[in-house]
């Protein structure tokens, strides 16, 4: 039976809801399955504001990122190549003066981002993962609710670690977990990230399994910040679907 | 049943405290009054402060036994303490001493004659039911926002701008004639040029944390005042080109009158140095002024920017108005000016005062206040006064100040004094601070 992949909810939210063109998340979702399982990929980067061209930088590392760039070492090379090919000013050339110009010069951009490469491994999944700055990765299952790089709301206020145009050395915080089916994994930026941290240190993690389970994009919370999340369910295998429509089928005859 | 006015009196005006009481509880008005809600054997110590916490309003029957009263002076001193709204009725021909014109000058005052008239305490009653109506108003805004679920903002300026919600800053700029002096150790540089240079390197700072690569967003709205420059004492005007009363950050750029080319010595990646040519917008130019420091004619025009601001932008930010001056008021106390801007808010709170007093000469940190959270002792009344005038620092300001070095507390008040004017960059960025 070929498995399906799984399904992936992906929402954002501009701070500035007149204009949700303003948002300066990005993010990038997409699940593929085959003879050989399934796999998913997901992206999501955090323009830093305070830069002019955060949003743009953020939407371009998008655009650039692959399943290399979850080990350091792959996301440092492709992090480089999206710096080369990054010239905002041409094309933001139709609305450009001095000030946009020379705050390019003097800051550059910068953006947080997330890279999550996930894939099936018989009863589990796999998840390669990498991030830099105050970006969140955060599983559920319901009794346990596990994140990385940070476990406690308070603690995603690291302003200063982004990917940046200008040559800095990255930050990369690296890990690769194993993932039971029937988890949720979430994948946000950092305002949506403290607020689910904040809801499971508050009500527990049953409460944000079940949020996570049945939440639909009006849910998302008013936060003063751009935000994104992206969930992925992680399924079941194929002879636990196979048994449990079995049951189904019988309970339906016995009725 | 639960007070809603306190009345303190003297002795002396026992029986008009009773006849007041009598014609405000006819109204509908419950009264606490010692004579009858303290009863013999009480404990006054403990029964007075708590009357004075609860009450929605506190009436002070003033007259020349009154102000000499350890009691009364308790009793207004308590109520200041609690933050109680108060409203001080001077009896006959009773005028405000100095100690109670300096605690409580700047409230609206009532005044009857003795006896007095019954048209006279029927509009008494008229004031007072209006100021307990104001409360009611001020604590149904503040239980509405509660209701909608929205977390209570200790801090609005942690909010983060947006076009939607912007913040307001009024510059009030002094002009007057000692403007014109040098800064020592500065060559010819006089502090209207160095103010000018600080508010051109802060109008700067707005447009570029407004530019985003489409364009301006109007994340800010700026007025820049000056006061002082000619011979008419009430003379308030708008420094910006065009002589508009705010522009948006939207409308900076074209709102310059010229942009320089300044040389500017830039760090490259490598270490290394180099000066570079780069291009500064000028929106003020520093004119030589002549006239007084009348800094309540340019409170009193603050007011009438920050009310019509806020009536666009009722649930924005609370203007923040920075007074910057090298001296202190002449002629009229700015006090009640004041007072009154202070009493502008929106949805998020009520607009900040920061003052700066600067001096062209470095005399030494010893004379210098920055940010002081207690009232200056050994300095005359007036800057004690500047020291009451200026609000005290949001939390975000207070982090900005220490970020650059500056020792502050939550008391803290946003007043430099006798501040040499390299001061001035520090308490522009702390007042001015916002979250993008």
């Amino acid at each position: 039976m070929k498995p399906d992949p799984p399904v992936l909810r992906r929402w954002t939210v501009s701070r500035d809801q007149d204009h949700a063109e303003w948002n300066e998340d990005a993010s990038r979702a997409e699940a593929a399955g085959g003879s050989f399982g399934w796999r998913a990929f997901i992206v999501v980067a955090d323009g830093v504001a305070t830069m002019p061209f955060g949003g743009a930088w953020a939407r371009a590392l998008v655009e650039a990122a692959d399943p290399t760039w979850t080990s350091p070492a792959g996301l440092e090379s492709g992090v480089q190549s999206a710096r080369e090919r990054f010239d905002p000013l041409e094309a933001f050339r139709a609305t450009s003066d001095f000030v946009l110009e020379r705050l390019w010069s003097e800051r550059g951009a910068a953006a947080t981002l997330l890279v999550a490469d996930v894939t099936s491994a018989g009863r589990h999944a796999v998840c390669h993962l990498a991030i830099v700055g105050d970006c969140l990765f955060l599983m559920s299952d319901g009794d346990q609710l596990v994140s990385f790089p940070r476990s406690k709301a308070s603690e995603l206020t690291n302003r200063t670690n982004a990917v940046r145009t200008k040559m800095t050395q990255l930050s990369v915080e690296s890990h690769t977990y194993s993932v039971r089916s029937g988890t949720i994994l979430a994948m946000a930026s950092d305002a949506m990230g403290a607020w689910l941290l904040r809801q499971g240190e508050g009500d527990g993690p049953g409460r944000v399994h079940t949020w996570l389970s049945t939440a639909t994009e009006s849910d998302l919370p008013n936060l003063d910040d751009d935000l994104t999340l992206v969930l992925l369910e992680v399924p079941r295998s194929s002879w636990i679907r196979a048994l449990v429509g079995r049951l189904r089928n019988f309970a339906r005859q016995d009725s | 049943m639960q007070h809603q006015v306190f009345i303190s009196h003297a002795t002396a005006e026992a029986d008009r405290a009773d006849e007041i009481c009598g014609r405000l509880e006819a109204d509908g008005i419950r009264c606490w009054i010692a004579k009858r809600d303290c009863p013999p054997g009480a404990d006054w110590v403990e029964g007075i402060p708590g009357a004075i916490r609860r009450a929605d309003l506190v009436l002070f029957l003033l007259s020349p036994e009154a102000q000499l009263s350890p009691w009364v002076d308790r009793e207004v001193r308590w109520a200041l303490r609690t933050e109680r709204p108060t409203l001080p009725v001077l009896l006959g021909d009773t005028s405000l001493s100095e100690r109670l014109e300096f605690l409580i000058g700047t409230y609206q005052t009532s005044r009857i004659q003795q006896p007095p008239s019954a048209e006279q305490l029927s509009e008494l009653v008229d004031d007072v039911r209006t100021l307990l109506e104001d409360r009611r108003r001020a604590e149904s805004l503040v239980s509405h926002v509660d209701e909608e679920g929205a977390p209570r903002v200790e801090d609005p300026f942690e909010l983060r701008v947006t076009s939607a919600r912007p913040a307001y800053f009024i510059l009030l700029v002094d002009q007057s004639a000692s403007m014109n002096r040098r800064i020592h150790g500065k060559g010819e540089l006089r502090l209207r040029e160095s103010v000018a240079g600080v508010v051109n390197d802060l109008l700067h700072q707005l447009l570029r944390a407004s530019r985003r690569p489409e364009g301006y967003r109007n994340y800010f709205d700026v007025s820049v005042f000056g006061y002082g420059s000619g011979s008419d004492a009430q003379n308030v005007t708008s420094l910006l080109p065009d002589g508009v009363d705010r522009v948006s950050s939207g409308e900076l750029l074209e709102k310059t009158i010229r942009v320089d080319e300044i040389e500017e010595v830039q760090q490259l990646e490598d270490g290394t140095t180099t000066t570079v040519l780069v291009k500064r917008p000028i929106w003020v130019d520093p004119t030589p002024g002549h006239g007084r420091t009348v800094m309540a004619a340019a409170f009193r025009r603050a007011s009438d920017l920050a009310d019509a601001w806020i009536a666009e932008h009722r649930d924005s930010l609370p203007p923040v108005i920075l007074n910057i001056s090298d001296g202190r008021w002449i002629d009229e106390n700015p006090m009640h000016a004041v007072r009154s801007l202070q009493e502008r808010v929106t949805s998020l709170g009520p607009a900040l005062v920061f003052n700066c007093q600067l001096v062209p000469d470095v005399s030494g940190p010893a004379d210098e206040l920055v940010f002081p959270s207690s009232p200056p002792q050994g300095v005359d009344s007036r800057t004690t006064q500047l020291y009451f005038f200026s609000s005290v620092l949001p939390q975000s300001m207070r982090a900005e100040a220490r970020a650059r070095g500056i020792d502050v507390n939550e008391d803290s008040r946003g007043l430099l004094y006798n501040a040499p004017a390299g001061r001035l960059v520090d308490f522009i960025q702390v007042g001015t601070r916002t979250n993008i």
